[in-house]
């Protein structure tokens, strides 16, 4: 397994090195100056010029490339233009904010997804089970921003039962938090846990029809103890992975419902630094992403071996 | 915008029979969410090719008279803030949303499908190659993606497009790729390598056909995908250029008046809704109808 | 809707405009000037709302600095006097004024927020780092042409020097915020000022945090003991959060939302008289075929400005084609009816122009609000005469490199230009100025007479002579009709019920101190 896992890693190094070059191109590439969104619109050329060298824009792309490049394998990320603080100070504030949305959405997609994706596999001719996929269908079919606009005008506007965005941390105000996160989470779970529904019914149907959960009925086995006892352990496997890929997703790809919600998390950061140009957030992110995506990935693979020792990893 | 999973299907190996279309057409309309799925979409398009013959207005005419006047007889479903019918503006959004949707799929396969061959036929270092760029694509977040390409491309349907494909290239290739890695051990591939074919006939003529049915399901996901990455780039300003009446963008601005005229928003978006329930259950419709278990 | 101000020429409304409407500004907002009685500050927090993140060194003028520069900084001038179109003494207690020179006299007793007195060296300070270019700052193109330098006469005496006779020197020192100099190196990020609050803490992208300044000079302010804002970078979730009551104060509502909000009786719409802005669009001179002027008034004559100010800009302010109310002292009548809507003049000129089947052509937009419908209604009036506009929307800052880069043919803009003279309007707006002009004129035939009358109009104080220059001015832009002018530009400010004396001054920058929460 170890051996699995630096395999892995060495195949992380040029995918991280790839990805650093095409973002640091791909950013400049984009039209759009950071010195000339700071200077405004009325900036004359001499006044951009100078903003450029106190931004050291005005340096060869290599010796750019380079000397962050340096500086990040010193576990420096550079500084800001728009806000001139320190990007790695800028990242870990925001990152609070969006574990606390990816744990929400996570759970969301747990409490809500787990039970009735069993209660749809359990008894598929019930009306429950099947009004669960009518509305799964829906909720896969419903855009995140239109959802999360229809609960805020809802449930924050008209009924006022929750206030309609801002960020507490739990540890702070757990109670405000926490009714802070009920809208952001369901909009950003409902497609989440209609994958969980979707992923637990199909693979636990699975294992139901398979020899061992037969042999067990035979048994004389109670049905509720099948369940929770046999079926359930095995088939959570896929719904492990499904749920460790989508962790990968929440703690980047939450973009557009923070941008409803007001949500200062990453999504919202990298968005506003594409935006503005400020290329060393944009760079520092997305290396972020695609480190996230990897190790979640990884962890879903092991996730999966020591869960059903039959599954042995190579590398 | 979760992406569809890749493994779901792509790890599972296909019995070949005789006449897959039929078998497949025939196993989707048995199935209720089957018909339901092909119904929808049939409809969507058939509204689509025919919305210039069937919409009630012309859907870029502006009336200074009757901004945001609320579903009537005349406009069935309201008027939008420049008094244009939004019906008609409906209709006429099917056709962008379902170009975009086409038209990212089909590029998106385009590009995936060569090398997803390449790199499950050729292997060793042209594999690794292959599969590394695809990795890199897929570790951005794609809505990110998707903006920065739009930003560096400029906003309007065929940027957007060359986003979604892009944002869907790692999907398909992956998955063609794997598809090719388990049929490349088969006895026919083997016995038709035997025979002397060459390494692109077995691909085109061999691989290839086996690994259709399973793109297909992919690609009835990717549409969906794009559609709703068309109104999540269109809600963050980066989607069709006006006055072209794409969903994403009546959405866009029909959000500042949802509290005053909600058929704004309403419409649209029912329409993107209904266009991804149908694309979907066709997807899972294929989906059932090639899983082996069934026979 | 996104925000509106970004697609505002600089100084925006920083500049006043002397015009007869005072009593409808009174009249259109809660006026805190002149409070019957002096009350006890009260307390509480009052919470604002900024669309994204702030950044705080107030020589950058940013939109995203409004909001803290009233509350952590003061300027010697500001907008807030008795006269809201004309800068009144803040830091400033008494001044004298001469051609060429300003001597201020500085109010006493005002401390920084770190504890030191503010003293003249502050303001010399201030000025040196106005002119100093390696910044990067805007405030570098106001005081190095015109500032010859200042110097402290003694601890409350300041007196500036110009390099020639300059009628606008109260007006640029409304945007110079004084910072100490201590504190110039981390200002970015550890904000000092004289401001009625104090800077506690800012988390970007969540919120800033400001706490009462016990110190502050004016007695009995200010009134609230904390001012958040919060960012939230979704027009509508801004408001949802105003009508959901968690929080006070608004300030970049798209006109669509005006509407709807003045009839919402959770909320008092604070809206601005007009004139100080309006939203034109900007013809580039140097693209075919807009390098004849026939062309240009062809497009002139085919805009309903009626109809846009309407479905566009929902009737918040009249359509105009000029730049000046009637009631303004500036206004040229004949100069600002020229044009109406006929699109069978405008295809005659077309036709005389050698264009009698039209052309091709595109307009540029941002986030400014109502500009996606303007050019809509634009585009399909412009289609009966053969011209085809497409239109290509572009986010902020690709718009403003490919405005800066002059790769466009038409560009929607606000513009905003209050001051009190309309020689810095021209000045500090890129398309009407003379140097590094935007629309690009100076190969235009007419642009000679044009700069000459730009300098003479910058170069006396002679009232009656500056009128008839302007109004020489007033009739070449029409004329030469490089701006397409639609409609005057309020930009309302909506704030909760609770909210008690908040006056927002014409030049958009929000000061809290002598406001006060209800119940």
């Amino acid at each position: 397994m170890l051996s699995y896992v630096g395999a892995r890693l060495l195949q992380a190094v040029p995918v991280l090195f790839l990805s650093s070059v095409v973002v640091f191109l791909f950013i400049r590439l984009v039209p759009g100056d950071p010195a000339v969104t700071m200077a405004g619109p009325n900036a004359t050329p001499d006044q951009v010029a100078a903003l450029r060298r106190v931004y050291q824009l005005d340096r060869p792309l290599p010796v750019q490339y380079l000397t962050w490049l340096g500086r990040l394998v010193q576990g420096d990320l550079g500084v800001s233009y728009t806000t001139r603080r320190p990007v790695a100070a800028l990242v870990a504030q925001r990152l609070p904010a969006t574990l606390h949305l990816a744990v929400g959405t996570m759970l969301v997609m747990l409490v809500v997804g787990g039970p009735l994706g069993v209660v749809c596999a359990v008894r598929p001719r019930w009306a429950v089970s099947r009004a669960i996929a009518i509305l799964n269908a829906v909720a896969l079919a419903t855009p995140t921003f239109w959802l999360g606009i229809l609960l805020l005008l809802l449930f924050a506007v008209s009924l006022r039962w929750v206030p309609p965005s801002g960020f507490v941390s739990i540890t702070e105000q757990p109670l405000e938090s926490m009714r802070l996160l009920v809208l952001p989470c369901l909009t950003l779970g409902a497609s989440g846990t209609a994958i969980v529904i979707r992923f637990m019914r199909a693979s636990m149907s699975e294992v139901m029809h398979s020899d061992f959960i037969r042999t067990a009925h035979a048994k004389g086995l109670r049905e509720s103890a099948i369940v929770t006892r046999h079926v359930l352990r095995v088939a959570a496997l896929p719904v492990v992975t499904v749920l460790a890929v989508q962790f990968g997703y929440l703690l980047g790809g939450a973009v557009i419902t923070e941008a409803v919600f007001g949500w200062p998390g990453v999504g919202r950061l990298t968005l506003d630094a594409i935006g503005n140009r400020d290329y060393l957030i944009v760079q520092a992110m997305m290396l972020f992403f695609v480190a996230v995506f990897i190790a979640v990935n990884v962890i879903a693979d092991l996730c999966y071996a020591i869960l059903d020792p039959r599954i042995r990893l190579a590398g | 915008m979760a992406r569809p999973e890749p493994e779901a299907v792509g790890a599972r190996r296909i019995a070949v029979f005789r006449h897959p279309a039929a078998r497949i057409t025939h196993a989707v309309l048995r199935d209720p969410g089957g018909r339901f799925g092909l119904v929808l979409v049939v409809t969507l398009i058939g509204l689509a090719l025919s919305a210039a013959r069937i919409a009630p207005f012309d859907p870029f005419t502006i009336s200074a008279d009757e901004p945001l006047s609320a579903p009537s007889r005349d406009h069935v479903f309201g008027t939008d803030e420049l008094g244009r019918d939004v019906l008609s503006r409906t209709l006429f959004g099917a056709r962008i949303s379902l170009s975009v949707a086409v038209g990212s799929a089909g590029a998106a396969l385009l590009m995936a499908v060569p090398l997803g061959l390449l790199a499950g036929y050729l292997g060793g270092p042209v594999d690794m190659v292959i599969s590394r760029l695809l990795d890199t694509i897929f570790a951005f977040p794609a809505v990110l993606l998707g903006i920065g390409v739009v930003a560096l491309l400029g906003t309007g349907v065929a940027n957007v497009v060359v986003a979604v494909a892009i944002i869907s290239v790692p999907t398909l290739g992956r998955l063609t790729r794997v598809s090719v890695l388990s049929q490349r051990n088969e006895e026919y591939v083997q016995a038709a390598r035997a025979l002397g074919a060459s390494g692109t006939r077995v691909v085109t003529r061999h691989i290839l056909q086996n690994v259709v049915p399973q793109l297909l399901v992919q690609t009835a996901l990717v549409m969906a995908d794009a559609v709703l990455l068309e109104a999540g780039f269109s809600f963050l300003g980066l989607g069709s250029r006006p006055p072209t009446p794409s969903w994403g963008t009546m959405l866009d601005s029909g959000r500042n008046f949802l509290s005053q005229a909600p058929w704004l928003g309403i419409f649209p978006g029912l329409a993107v809704t209904s266009t991804i329930l149908g694309l979907n259950a066709l997807g899972d419709a294929l989906r059932a109808a090639l899983s082996p278990r069934r026979e | 809707m996104r925000q509106a101000f970004e697609t505002v020429e600089l100084p925006l409304s920083r500049r006043r405009f002397l015009r007869a409407g005072l009593a409808s500004l009174a009249a259109g907002s809660v006026w805190p000037g002149l409070p019957t009685r002096v009350r006890a500050a009260q307390g509480g927090a009052l919470v604002a709302t900024a669309p994204g993140d702030l950044q705080f060194d107030p020589f950058f003028a940013q939109t995203r600095a409004w909001i803290v520069q009233g509350q952590i900084f003061s300027a010697l001038f500001d907008y807030q006097g008795k006269n809201p179109f004309a800068p009144s003494g803040q830091l400033a207690e008494s001044w004298t004024e001469t051609d060429k020179t300003l001597t201020v006299k500085l109010r006493k007793g005002v401390k920084f927020h770190n504890g030191r007195d503010f003293t003249s060296q502050d303001v010399v300070d201030n000025i040196t780092r106005a002119k100093d270019k390696s910044i990067g700052h805007y405030l570098f193109d106001y005081f190095d042409p015109t500032v010859e330098g200042a110097e402290a006469v003694d601890r409350e005496t300041v007196k500036i020097a110009y390099k020639q006779a300059y009628p606008l020197k109260l007006d640029d020192l409304t945007l110079l915020y004084i910072i100490p100099k201590e504190a110039m190196a981390d200002v970015a990020t550890k904000p000092v000022g004289t401001g009625p609050f104090k800077f506690v803490s800012y988390a970007p992208g969540d919120k800033l945090e400001l706490q009462r300044f016990e110190q502050y000079w004016e007695k009995g302010k200010p009134r609230l003991d904390r001012v958040t804002v919060k960012i939230i970078a979704d027009d509508q979730a801004r408001i949802a959060n105003l009508l959901g009551g968690s929080a006070d104060f608004v300030d970049t509502v798209a006109p669509s939302d005006v509407v709807r909000l003045k009839t919402d009786k959770r909320v008092q719409v604070i809206t601005p008289p007009p004139g100080g802005f309006w939203y034109t669009n900007v013809i580039n001179t140097s693209h075919k075929p807009f390098e004849n002027k026939l062309v240009r008034q062809a497009l002139n004559w085919s805009v309903d400005r009626p109809k846009i100010a309407k479905l566009a800009y929902f009737n918040l302010a009249p359509a105009t084609q000029s730049r000046y109310l009637p009631s303004a002292p500036w206004y040229n009548e004949a100069a600002s009816t020229m044009y109406k809507f006929d699109l069978a003049r405008a295809k005659a000129l077309l036709a005389q122009a050698g264009l009698p089947n039209g052309f091709e052509s595109s307009i540029m937009l941002g986030k400014l609000a109502g500009s996606k419908e303007m050019a809509q209604i634009w585009a399909q009036d412009l289609a009966q005469i053969g011209v085809k506009l497409s239109i290509i929307e572009k986010e902020e800052s690709a718009f403003w490199d490919t405005y800066g880069k002059g790769e466009w043919d038409i560009v929607a803009f606000g513009l905003g230009d209050g001051r009190l003279d309309p020689a810095s309007g021209i000045n500090n707006s890129s398309p009407l100025r003379i140097n590094n002009n935007r629309a690009k004129i100076e190969s235009q035939p007419f642009f000679e007479e044009y700069k000459k009358l730009v300098l003479e109009g910058i170069g006396t104080t002679d009232m009656k002579a500056r009128k008839r220059t302007y109004d020489r001015i007033q009739t070449i832009w029409a004329e030469e009709s490089w701006t397409v002018n639609l409609a005057f530009w309020v930009i309302p400010v909506v704030i909760s019920q609770r909210v008690k004396n908040y006056r927002h001054p014409v030049d958009q920058v929000p000061h809290f101190a002598g406001t006060e929460l209800g119940a």
